[in-house]
C-alpha cells in the first residue's frame, strides 16, 4: 500500500457508508475515517526515522524569516521536493527539502544555529 | 497567460517606473516597493526592470495558463498554489492550470502592505514612453492603463535560463535592513526648500511625533495625519515641480507625501522630502499605521542610496552563487 492508493481508496470510500477503514501494513498503518462522504486519512508509518543532512553550510533556519511558526510541525506528512527548513547565507536562502515522502519526525538542528556539511538537520520516517 | 479571477481592485502593471516624461506632465508611476520587485527579477533571471503585478488590496486570484517559475515578494500574506501554501520571497514552479490566491496574512515579522507576483520572463505588456508601468491619471500604460479587473488575460515573455531552481529565495530587505525608531517605522528626510518657513514649534514636533498614514492615501500620495504644522507667516506659492517624496503642508497643516503617482508639480509649501533610498519603506507601510521623520545631511541620503544599491548588487551576486551551488547538488529544474 502506497499513500497515493490509500488516498484513492479514500476517494472510493466516501461514496459509501462504511465509517472508519484500518489498513495495515510491515511498513505503517493507513486510517481512513468517513464522516458523511467526507474522508480524512491519517498515515501512521513504523519505518525507522532517518536523518536528513545539510548538503551545504549555511545558518539553518526552522522558520522563515519573516514567520515566528516552524516551516512543518512534528509528526506531519511530507511530500518530496516540500521545503522543511532555510539555509541562510547572507542574504540568500537556499531550500532544505524532503528527500522523499515521509512522516516529519522533528528537527535536529535548532533555529538560527550554523551548520557544516553533512551536519544532521531533521529526521523523516519514510513512507 | 495569466488570467485573474479575483475582482479585486487596484491591482496593477509595475515596472521600475516611467522616467524622463515629467516635463509632459506624466508621474512616475512604477513599483511603491522597488526593492521588491528588483529581488524578485534577480531571483526569476529577468532584466530588474521586468514589470510585476502590485497587489494591495485581498484576496487576489490569478491561474497560470502554462507553467512557469514565479516568486512573491513584497509583503507577507498568506499565499496558497492550489491547496498548498507557498513562502513568500521564494521561488515557486507553477503548473499550467494551477491557481494562486494570495490572501491578507496574519502575524508577520513585517507589518506590510503590497505584494508583488513575478514571474519569469515579465509581465509583457507593451512599452509606452520607455515603462510597463500603469499609468492611471493618463489610462495608458500597463494593462490598458488601468487597474485589473476579473477575466484580464496578462501575456507573460520569454524566461531566461537564469532563473532560481525551486525554493531559492533571499532574505527580505526590510530584515537586512531594518530602520525602526521606538519600534515605529523610520523614514529618513531632508529639509526642503521651505522648512525654515515653518515656525520652530511645527519643526520640532515634526521630527518627534509619530504621524498616522490616514485612509486618504493611495499611489498618488499618502495624508498624514498628526500635530499641526504651522509656517510662521502665510504662504503662497505658485506651482512648482515636484517629485515622489516630496513632504507637502497644505493650509489645513496636515502633511502630504508625494508618491509614486503622484501630479509633477503642485504648490503648498514643503517641509521635506523622504530621501530615494527609503521610498520603497514608505511604500510598504500599511494605511492605520505611523511612520517617524528622521532628518539627514545629503551625504547621509546619498550614503543610504548607496546602501540600497549594494544590497541590490549583494543579491545579485548571492543569487548568482547560490544558483551555481544549487545546480551543483543536482536540485535544478
Amino acid at each position: 500500500m502506497t499513500n497515493d492508493q490509500a488516498a484513492l481508496v479514500a476517494g472510493w470510500l466516501a461514496a459509501t457508508d462504511i465509517a472508519l477503514l484500518e489498513l495495515n501494513g510491515p511498513d505503517g498503518q493507513w486510517l481512513i475515517r468517513n464522516e458523511g462522504g467526507k474522508t480524512t486519512l491519517t498515515i501512521s508509518s513504523t519505518r525507522p526515522a532517518l536523518a536528513v543532512s545539510a548538503s551545504h553550510s549555511g545558518v539553518f533556519l526552522t522558520h522563515h524569516p519573516l514567520q515566528d511558526h516552524c516551516l512543518v510541525q512534528p509528526e506531519t506528512v511530507v511530500k518530496e521536493g516540500q521545503i522543511v527548513g532555510l539555509l541562510q547565507a547572507g542574504v540568500l536562502l537556499l531550500p532544505v527539502v524532503a528527500p522523499h515522502d515521509g512522516v516529519f519526525v522533528h528537527y535536529l538542528s535548532a533555529d538560527r544555529t550554523l551548520v557544516g556539511y553533512a551536519t544532521p538537520l531533521f529526521e523523516l520516517r519514510p513512507l | 497567460m495569466i488570467e485573474v479571477l479575483s475582482s479585486t481592485a487596484l491591482a496593477t502593471v509595475q515596472d521600475l517606473g516611467r522616467f524622463g516624461a515629467l516635463g509632459w506632465g506624466v508621474s512616475h508611476s512604477g513599483a511603491m516597493d522597488r526593492l521588491a520587485l528588483a529581488a524578485g527579477n534577480i531571483l526569476l533571471g529577468n532584466d530588474d526592470n521586468s514589470a510585476a503585478v502590485e497587489i494591495p488590496i485581498f484576496p487576489f486570484r490569478v491561474r497560470f495558463h502554462h507553467a512557469c517559475n514565479i516568486v512573491l515578494t513584497g509583503a507577507d500574506h498568506q499565499a496558497r498554489l492550489d491547496d498548498q501554501p507557498l513562502q513568500p520571497w521564494l521561488v515557486a514552479p507553477v503548473r499550467a492550470g494551477q491557481v494562486l490566491t494570495v490572501e491578507r496574512g496574519g502575524p508577520s515579522r513585517w507589518q506590510a502592505s503590497r505584494v508583488y507576483l513575478c514571474v519569469a520572463g515579465g509581465i509583457d505588456v507593451p512599452l509606452a514612453l520607455g515603462s510597463r508601468s500603469t499609468q492611471l491619471r493618463g489610462q495608458f500604460g500597463g494593462y490598458q492603463g488601468r487597474t485589473l479587473q476579473q477575466g484580464d488575460h496578462l501575456p507573460v515573455g520569454v524566461a531566461s535560463d537564469l532563473h532560481c531552481p525551486a525554493g531559492m529565495g533571499v532574505v527580505p530587505p526590510a530584515l537586512s535592513m531594518p530602520l525602526m525608531v521606538e519600534g515605529t517605522q523610520a523614514i529618513r528626510v531632508l529639509r526642503a526648500a521651505e522648512y525654515e518657513a515653518f515656525t520652530d514649534h511645527s519643526c520640532a514636533e515634526f521630527w518627534a511625533k509619530n504621524w498616522k498614514i490616514t485612509s486618504q492615501s493611495d499611489r498618488y500620495g499618502y495624508r498624514l495625519a498628526g500635530p499641526m504644522i504651522e509656517p510662521k507667516l502665510p504662504l503662497e506659492l505658485r506651482s512648482h515641480g515636484i517629485v515622489p517624496g516630496v513632504i507637502q503642508v497644505p493650509h489645513g497643516g496636515q502633511p502630504i507625501i508625494q508618491m509614486r503617482d503622484a501630479q509633477p508639480s503642485g504648490g503648498y509649501p514643503k517641509i521635506g522630502t523622504v530621501i530615494d533610498a527609503d521610498l520603497w519603506r514608505l511604500g510598504q507601510v500599511q494605511i492605520g499605521s505611523s511612520v517617524r521623520f528622521v532628518e539627514v545631511s545629503w551625504p547621509e541620503a546619498v550614503k543610504a542610496l548607496q546602501d540600497v544599491t549594494d544590497w541590490l548588487e549583494e543579491v545579485r551576486r548571492m543569487v548568482a552563487l547560490g544558483r551555481t551551488v544549487q545546480k551543483g547538488a543536482g536540485h535544478d529544474q
